[in-house]
């Protein structure tokens, strides 16, 4: 590499970097500038999607592996979060901690199974586990309250200080979100993160250059669902009730919607494409008829005209998308002109 | 006879009919997603509302024509818009990572439920007066058996038998096995792979709609909500049976069909849908191709 690309890199990283910033701080003073409480509660339900949605990347657009049913680990997560506030009187970030791990180690349970199939079969086992676990979930009535659910999850107290506010759920999310996207930021930069990418571009190379695979896979759904734990239990103490209907299938290919909108591979992609399904909705509320269907024109026209997503990596778009198309077909009609004269 | 053995006979005799259904709706499923390996989304939302085509035609054309005749007419019209739906959000984006189609057809299945709810509203309608089972029952020792039980089954193995020919011994099955082991090298060697694609999504509607016509009337109703339940469980049987087989994807639904109906025996109907999921996890990791998948080896 000479001085110029370096320079150029460096230069490229610090952009990066300064978007960042310039965004948290948006983020920071919004609530300042914002009054409306009803916006304040989707960006904070946008938080604690972003957060699944970190997760979800790790395994699906950095690992390459097809996790449909990741909404169980969510879910997981969830219940554990709120049980062990309210029946073992857990704190609160203790109760955050025992969800994400107990998220954790189901995760890790399933992934073995996983590592001997492909990627289509990876899909199908998760699915399958989502609907167990959902199977459980309504008739284990004396864990779970069956299709009540839990209810009455006690307001998160960190160090003294009750959290019960729109605004200050608002912040709780925000520094958790934060928090998260650093660690997994750093995860993705080292040489595990690494790995995975190589995993996902082209596994026998990846073997083959001494990446062992089984090991990374289990690291990728393992912090994948810890994440997820996370985010499920933050989200129980945000609503103070949960049952599961809050975590069937759709939502479940919500989030990878989410993760696909917003790019593949790519975790700011993850927290606009949180943005996007959160916020849009809303804004054709009153066509709540045609809601569904209205998303689904938009899926489908951003597949076509930009397959990787927002932000996404190139190693998912193929030969790119309509657009690009477009643009090839005028170059090699100017070149015919030229040729023509 | 004695009782539990009856009880248990019964039991085998509903699950291998709702099997059947499962596996009706599983081949035209197993088309698409062993030709492409689209997982395709669509599919469900394109039976059901397949089906509510059916349903309008019969109750506007009461009496007047054979219902089976207006369920194959409403077969074909939606396989013409799986095909459009082919043309316009899976065909461009062939080439692009296999989440993508995926998502875009995550996409038509909420258009076409909204397009369903719009038409027919939200709620479940009756499917029980139209006649496409026989009616009626025999005695078989203790055994009651109903006729629609071995009706149901044998239209199912009827259409696996008629696919696996067309698959093996015509010129579109010629193609549709080319595409399937090697999509690039079939193009090269001129296999009109746009026009064999929609064929086999238009063939895929069809037999979507046929299987969803027998579960409609096997259960007495329609709703939109039977859209995504249904790909799930027909993506679960064709991932079972063995991917790209006729006889995986008749097999597999047979296998989750029993297992079911003897779950929802003796266990209890709540975990009736878990326990065929069990089956699922338990055989993949055993035989990770699937009941009669063949294996694939990967060369570098």
């Amino acid at each position: 590499m000479n001085m110029k690309t370096l320079n150029k890199f460096s230069l490229s990283r610090n952009k990066a970097l300064v978007a960042y910033l310039i965004v948290l701080l948006l983020m920071i003073i919004a609530p300042l500038v914002i009054k409306d409480a009803f916006i304040l509660r989707l960006f904070t339900t946008t938080y604690i999607f972003s957060i699944v949605c970190f997760g979800n990347m790790l395994v699906v657009g950095y690992t390459g592996m097809l996790c449909l049913g990741f909404v169980a680990f969510y879910g997981i997560g969830s219940y554990a979060g709120a049980l062990a506030a309210k029946e073992l009187g857990f704190g609160f970030l203790l109760s955050v901690l025992f969800a994400g791990i107990v998220a954790a180690i189901v995760g890790f349970v399933i992934s073995l199974p996983c590592l001997r199939l492909s990627v289509d079969f990876v899909g199908l086992i998760t699915t399958s586990f989502l609907n167990i676990f959902l199977a459980i979930a309504r008739n284990w009535r004396s864990l779970t309250g069956g299709p009540n659910g839990v209810t009455g999850i006690p307001r998160p107290v960190i160090f003294g200080y009750r959290i019960a506010s729109v605004t200050s759920f608002y912040y709780l999310m925000l520094i958790f979100m934060v928090l998260s996207f650093i660690l997994l930021n750093n995860i993705i930069h080292s040489k595990y993160g690494r790995m995975l990418q190589g995993i996902r571009d082209n596994e026998l190379g990846a073997v083959s250059v001494g990446v062992d695979s089984r090991k990374m896979k289990i690291f990728a759904f393992t912090v994948g669902s810890l994440f997820a734990g996370i985010a499920g239990s933050l989200y129980s103490f945000y609503i103070s009730a949960i049952n599961p209907d809050n975590f069937i299938f759709n939502i479940s290919t919500q989030i990878m919607q989410m993760c696909v909108l917003g790019g593949m591979g790519s975790l700011p992609g993850a927290v606009i494409g949180a943005a996007f399904f959160t916020v849009v909705p809303e804004l054709y509320r009153s066509l709540a008829l045609y809601r569904i269907g209205l998303g689904g024109i938009i899926m489908v026209l951003c597949m076509l005209f930009r397959p990787q997503g927002l932000l996404g990596s190139r190693a998912f778009a193929g030969d790119k998308g309509f657009a690009d198309r477009i643009k090839r077909a005028r170059v090699v009609a100017q070149q015919k002109k030229a040729a023509a004269k | 006879m004695n009782e539990g053995l009856t009880y248990f006979l019964q039991q085998v005799i509903n699950g291998l009919s709702c099997g059947a259904i499962y596996s009706m709706i599983a081949i035209g499923y197993s088309m698409v997603y062993g030709v492409l390996g689209l997982i395709n989304f669509a599919h469900g939302d394109l039976y059901v509302f397949g089906t509510f085509i059916a349903y309008s035609l019969i109750i506007v054309l009461s009496g007047m024509v054979n219902p089976w005749l207006l369920a194959i007419v409403a077969g074909c019209l939606a396989g013409c818009v799986g095909m459009v739906i082919e043309r316009l959000a899976y065909r461009p984006i062939r080439k692009a990572n296999r989440m993508v189609p995926m998502i875009s057809a995550f996409g038509c299945a909420a258009v076409l439920k909204t397009i369903s709810q719009a038409v027919w509203g939200p709620e479940a309608i009756s499917f029980e007066s139209l006649s496409f089972l026989p009616e009626g029952s025999f005695m078989l020792g203790n055994l009651q058996v109903y006729n629609r039980a071995l009706f149901i089954p044998a239209v199912s193995l009827a259409v696996v038998i008629i696919m696996q020919y067309i698959l093996n011994h015509t010129k579109f099955g010629l193609g549709t096995r080319c595409i399937m082991q090697d999509s690039a090298t079939s193009n090269l060697i001129g296999v009109p792979s746009d026009t064999i694609i929609p064929l086999i999504y238009f063939l895929g509607g069809f037999l979507g709609v046929m299987g969803g016509v027998l579960y409609c009337s096997y259960y007495g109703y329609i709703s939109i909500d039977m859209g995504m339940l249904g790909t799930i469980k027909a993506w679960a049987v064709v991932m079972l049976g063995g991917k790209g087989s006729f006889w995986g994807a008749f097999f597999g639904g047979l296998v989750i069909g029993v297992a079911e109906a003897m779950a929802g025996a003796y266990i209890g109907t709540a975990y009736r849908d878990a326990v065929g999921y069990i089956i699922i996890v338990v055989v993949l990791m055993f035989r990770p191709t699937g009941m009669f998948g063949h294996k694939k080896v990967e060369k570098v």
